[in-house]
């Protein structure tokens, strides 16, 4: 993965670049902006829950598939916690969010995995599926935040936000997972060649509906955060979630056709676009604008991959062009 | 007989590393069927894919009906009137039979003086008239999908014949077919023969060109070789031909003391694709399996190492009885295979000769499920060094290696198991020459070192060079076995061919 | 003739006939269970809401049958609607708007196809990045909502019905959807759309135009979301900014449901029909069977996992019975 890496390493430098730029033009704009406990508890707090998911929504594009229902997943587990902990208590409420996330996921792990459902499709259907089941069990109220879930959303821990320091534990965890372990290397193995990481004896069915699980957990764990952050939840709250998930990831260079990618970019994505949001805030651009500055940089960071990675193509072209002229001349 | 229709001249055509097509020339008269022959990989192909505009020639001239042409896609060729009735049917299969066969060139007519709009009627009466010519009865609102390999490839017949086309091109048709699809579809060659067509008939099954074909052209390795009237010569004459009278000699095989017999199949049976199979190995022995493509051997090989599950029948290791369900199961017993489609199933491309040699194992290549990135890189120098893989480190991608050293990869990948019984399916395609003698020359050392070889391959010099015995395959069967005292090309691909040899 | 009447029958029962027998069966259902819902208000209700879905779905699903996808189809459709509340504000009539409305939608859409096909972006990605363009664009151009339209605006909703009852939305509808099935049947395009979804490489050495053919796609699919936009914007007074945000999924699901593979190649127009009319059911369904409106999410969800889980099931036990024989 030589190239590849060489290719990583370039684009995870721009995204810092980019990064870079857009901090210190904010700062400059609204110094404001600059103070630590801004930066603290407005620029990363609120980024942390799309950050959390980004995570294991990396690895499942990784492996080439997708899953739309993420934010539907998170505000499911969220209501259905903090119904739990409003009878049962709080470490009921923590436990059944947990549960909740993971059923969600295995239900679309194993639709994908083994009934061989597309994982578009599935995770679509399970998003109306999903959405409706929170809006159908609240009827269409909000559900309110319980004392763990305040816990994690939003306390602080010598000073900083407590969901801080999950997302970062979360972050190195889920880099070793990806990037040193055994079960990363199968990842990339299925999102490059299925057929040949089948013929090495690794069960991709397995591997496949542990990933969707996975991502269950972590929407979990991220709903306590959102629930705690803003102590309320409406259940129609996670769909604009999805899309801004995958924003972040393809935005990290992971390409969605599977096999490419890794989390540093992912986690320099979430930073991006961390900054963006609270940046444009501080300089009084209504929220909606700030959709179009995603997009924008969405649609740039595209053309700039399909520009690499033709030029790349070509040169690995003439390598073994010239490579073939030296064999036979 | 009558005019020329077709003439191809001095063609050329060369892929990365392979003289695919060497100045090869053929003619095609009208009422005639000519047949292509050689053995796999002789270029029949190939020839016919440039003639259909699928590829392109590096050099030389197409003549089609008297008339200069050069196709840059086989719709092309198609409504100059030459149509290819490929060996994968090239249909789509989520559409319907009417469609496939009108697609890109449908009948339509104006409505409403401007509106194109599709005349299914008389896309219907065409088709029906043509499937009447050809006596058979497919309903013509069918998905492909539902249809069968020989009612496919009528569909291909009659998708051709809506071109008003003059010559057709057959590319292996009866491969796939029943004895009495076979018959079905040569009274439609003849018939159509009759009409005036010129037909070209590629085949290596040399009794249907006595049966049906008026003269016989022999490629072998890319060359032209001969052309002869069916009357005037017979099935040893073209043998010859096809397998030539050189013996490269470039394969060092040293002779190793055998052991034990260390591994037995027995009774293997897969329905549809293998028939009652028994063999046995000697420890140290390199055992080849000859046949045609479609004979059964990657079939065989794949069902013993349990990557057909619904394949049945023992196989026994060192004397014990294994029982495998998987490939993993194969694995962990010492069984491993090497396939004969690198790019699809034997490596991961994009990923590193380490990261490939790893893959199989990977448990023992880590700590807590974190990778020892040293060890992984130590063992894959090892391997590079043992069987020289040229590359510039172990983390070079594979996909920037040489065809030769892709392959060494895949063979290093299989060491890297510590196998017991190794199978090699076609392991020098796509290789070049030099690449070539250095895999033979692996190959014999691992023999040397105890390591016992299972063999395909569809070149006979290789076989006859490399093997201790010769297997030979017809139909998922076994029909000969041969000695490397015993075993010549002309027995060898007389057996294949006829299906009649001596066990 | 008993062999050819069982063939006849084996024709019948593809997916579209399910879904229609499914469909029958829901209406009969309601007819015995839900005192009302066939009251001519509520079908004209259901009528108006089943008009733009399926309008909108005949254009996905012509995206989905080439393989592609469009994630921004309702964020297309509040940008057309603002445009056609911008000019319907100037008391342009709508003979006027729905043409421009439908013109942008084409120019938009276009893009959509000239980022797929050119800089061979995937289409998901691609029509996500187009999503935000689209959403963030608006409030720079609108602030919220354009609103105390003129009567002329809203005519098409509350004042043009024909025969004094139907709303005029849904003579729009029958336009499209029969220029739709009599185009998916009877034009050389539409069998290019399909061989393209079947086999991309095939279909180019067929001599398909591959990219030409996805990008007409696209734009002609743009040119219905500018009905669908000028329907869903015109029934009210006022337009706002986010008017059809999310919309999209319910376009995706009605096609997906109506039977089109999202790995493209197959699925027929009809089954799109039934599948937008089965999910415009859903809402006012549950309403008359006294089930909290809350639940139709749900229980479109449900209805869309079902009928993909059940064709799945179907292909896989198809291949198990056609893979015996034969060689490779």
């Amino acid at each position: 993965m030589k190239t590849v890496k060489k290719l990583k390493f370039t684009f995870n430098i721009a995204l810092l670049l980019i990064l870079i730029v857009i901090f210190a033009a904010i700062s400059i704009l609204n110094p404001v902006f600059l103070s630590p406990e801004y930066l603290l508890n407005v620029v990363l707090r609120n980024v942390v829950e799309l950050g959390l998911i980004s995570l294991p929504m990396t690895l499942i594009i990784i492996t080439g598939g997708i899953d739309l229902s993420v934010g539907n997943i998170m505000v499911l587990s969220a209501m259905v916690g903090a119904m739990a902990a409003g009878r049962m208590g709080s470490v009921a409420g923590v436990i059944v969010t947990f549960l909740v996330g993971l059923a969600c996921g295995l239900f679309n792990g194993i639709i994908i995995a083994k009934v061989k459902v597309p994982a578009m499709v599935t995770t679509l259907a399970s998003m109306f599926l999903f959405l409706g089941l929170t809006r159908g069990m609240t009827g269409g109220d909000s559900v309110y935040a319980f004392p763990a879930a305040e816990a994690v959303g939003s306390k602080l821990f010598l000073g900083i936000p407590v969901q801080i320091f999950i997302y970062m534990i979360c972050a190195v965890l889920f880099y070793i997972l990806l990037a040193k372990s055994t079960f990363g290397r199968r990842l990339f193995g299925i999102g490059l060649n299925s057929n040949a990481t089948k013929y090495c004896g690794v069960d991709i069915e397995k591997m496949l509906i542990r990933i969707y699980a996975l991502s269950g957990l972590m929407c979990a764990l991220a709903a306590l955060i959102m629930i705690g952050r803003f102590s309320s939840l409406r259940y129609d709250a996670g769909t604009n979630i999805n899309l801004k998930v995958i924003t972040i990831v393809v935005l990290g260079g992971t390409s969605i056709l599977g096999g490419t990618g890794d989390l540093k970019g992912t986690i320099l994505a979430t930073l991006i676009i961390g900054v963006l949001n609270s940046g444009l805030t501080v300089l009084n651009i209504p929220i909606d604008t700030q959709t179009i500055v995603h997009g924008t940089i969405l649609i740039i960071s595209l053309i700039a991959y399909e520009i690499v990675n033709r030029r790349t193509s070509s040169k690995r072209l003439k390598e073994v062009k010239t490579e073939l002229l030296k064999k036979t001349g | 007989m009558g005019e020329t229709v077709l003439e191809l001249k001095n063609i050329v055509k060369t892929f990365p590393g392979v003289l695919a097509l060497n100045d090869v020339s053929f003619d095609l008269e009208k009422g005639e069927v000519h047949a292509i022959c050689g053995e796999n990989g002789a270029g029949k192909s190939t020839l016919m894919k440039v003639l259909s505009g699928v590829y392109q020639p590096d050099s030389g001239e197409i003549h089609v009906n008297g008339q200069n042409r050069k196709f840059a896609n086989p719709m092309e060729s198609y409504k100059s009137g030459v149509s290819i009735i490929f060996q994968e049917t090239s249909l789509f299969e989520e559409m319907t039979v009417l469609e496939n066969m009108f697609l890109g060139h449908e009948t339509s007519k104006k409505t409403l003086g401007f509106l194109p709009v599709l005349n299914y009627r008389e896309m219907r009466e065409k088709a029906r008239e043509i499937f009447k010519r050809l006596n058979t009865k497919i309903d013509l609102d069918t998905k492909i999908k539902t249809l069968g390999m020989a009612q496919k490839q009528m569909v291909e017949i009659a998708k051709s014949l809506t071109f008003d086309a003059n010559i057709l091109i057959f590319d292996e048709p009866t491969a796939s077919l029943t004895q009495r699809e076979v018959d079905a579809l040569f009274s439609i060659i003849l018939s159509l023969k009759k009409e005036g067509m010129g037909i070209v008939y590629i085949s290596h099954r040399l009794e249907e060109i006595f049966e049906i074909c008026d003269r016989v052209t022999v490629l072998r390795d890319g060359q032209y070789i001969s052309t002869k009237n069916v009357g005037g010569t017979n099935k040893d004459e073209l043998v010859a031909d096809m397998v030539g009278r050189t013996m490269h000699n470039y394969y060092p095989k040293t002779e190793t003391e055998l052991g034990d017999v260390i591994f037995r199949v027995e009774n293997f049976y897969d329905e549809g694709f293998l028939e009652n199979i028994n063999f046995e190995v000697r420890k140290g022995e390199i055992l080849g399996f000859a046949g045609l493509a479609g004979a059964g051997r990657t079939e065989l090989m794949e069902a013993v190492c349990g990557l057909a599950p619904k394949a049945q029948g023992e196989v026994i290791l060192d004397g014990k009885k294994l029982s495998i369900s998987d490939y993993t199961d194969a694995m962990k017993e010492g069984l491993v295979y090497v396939s004969e489609d690198r790019g699809k199933y034997g490596l991961i491309v994009d990923m590193s000769i380490e990261e490939n040699i790893s893959m199989p194992q990977l448990k023992d290549f880590s700590k807590f499920g974190i990778i020892d990135r040293k060890k992984e890189s130590a063992v894959a120098a090892e391997y590079m060094k043992e069987i020289t893989i040229k590359a510039p480190s172990p983390d070079f991608t594979v996909n920037n290696l040489s065809g030769g050293n892709q392959q060494k990869v895949s063979i290093a990948k299989a060491l890297a198991i510590q196998p017991k019984i190794l199978v090699l399916d076609e392991p020098t395609r796509g290789v070049d020459v030099n690449a070539k003698a250095e895999i033979h020359k692996i190959i014999s050392e691992l023999t040397g070192k105890g390591l016992t070889i299972l063999m395909i391959s569809s070149e006979l010099p290789e076989l006859l060079g490399m093997c201790d015995r010769i297997y030979v395959m017809k139909e998922g069967r076994i029909v000969g076995c041969f000695s490397r005292q015993d075993a010549t090309q002309d027995k060898i691909l007389k057996t294949a061919l006829e299906g009649e040899g001596e066990e | 003739m008993d062999n050819s009447q069982k063939k006849n029958l084996k024709k019948l029962m593809t997916t579209e006939f399910y879904l229609l027998l499914f469909l029958i069966l829901v209406l009969l259902f309601l007819a015995v269970f839900a005192k009302g819902f066939y009251d001519l208000s509520n079908l004209m209700n259901l009528l108006n809401r089943f008009n733009y879905v399926l309008i909108a779905a005949v254009g996905m699903n012509m995206i989905i049958i080439t393989s592609n996808i469009d994630v921004s189809a309702g964020a297309l459709v509040s940008v057309l609607c603002i445009i056609a509340a911008s000019l319907g504000k100037q008391g342009l009539p709508i003979g006027v708007f729905l043409p421009v409305t439908m013109a942008a939608g084409a120019v938009l859409s276009m893009i959509n196809g000239l980022f797929i096909t050119k800089l061979h972006i995937p289409a998901i990605v691609a029509t996500l990045a187009t999503t935000q363009l689209f959403q963030g664009v608006l409030p720079l151009a609108v602030n919220g909502s354009i609103y105390d339209l003129p009567a002329t605006f809203t005519w098409l909703a509350y004042d043009a019905k024909l025969f004094g009852i139907f709303p005029a939305s849904t003579v729009l509808m029958l336009v499209v959807i029969v220029t739709g099935l009599l185009f998916m049947k009877y034009s050389k395009f539409s069998k290019k759309l399909y061989a393209i979804g079947n086999n991309k490489n095939g279909a180019r050495l067929a001599g398909v135009n591959v990219d030409r053919t996805i990008v007409i796609a696209y734009t002609i699919a743009g040119a219905l979301y500018g009905i669908t936009a000028v329907i869903i914007g015109t029934a009210s007074q006022r337009v706002t900014t986010t008017m059809a945000n999310g919309k999209e999924m319910t376009f995706i699901a009605a096609v997906v449901l109506g039977g089109t593979s999202t790995a493209g190649g197959s699925g027929k127009l009809i089954g799109t029909v039934i599948g937008a009319f089965i999910l415009s059911l859903v809402s006012p369904a549950i309403n008359y069977l006294g089930i909290s409106p809350d639940w139709s999410d749900a229980i479109m969800g449900g209805i869309i996992i079902l009928s993909v889980v059940a064709s799945a099931v179907n292909i896989k036990k198809k291949r198990r019975i056609s893979a015996a024989p034969g060689g490779r």
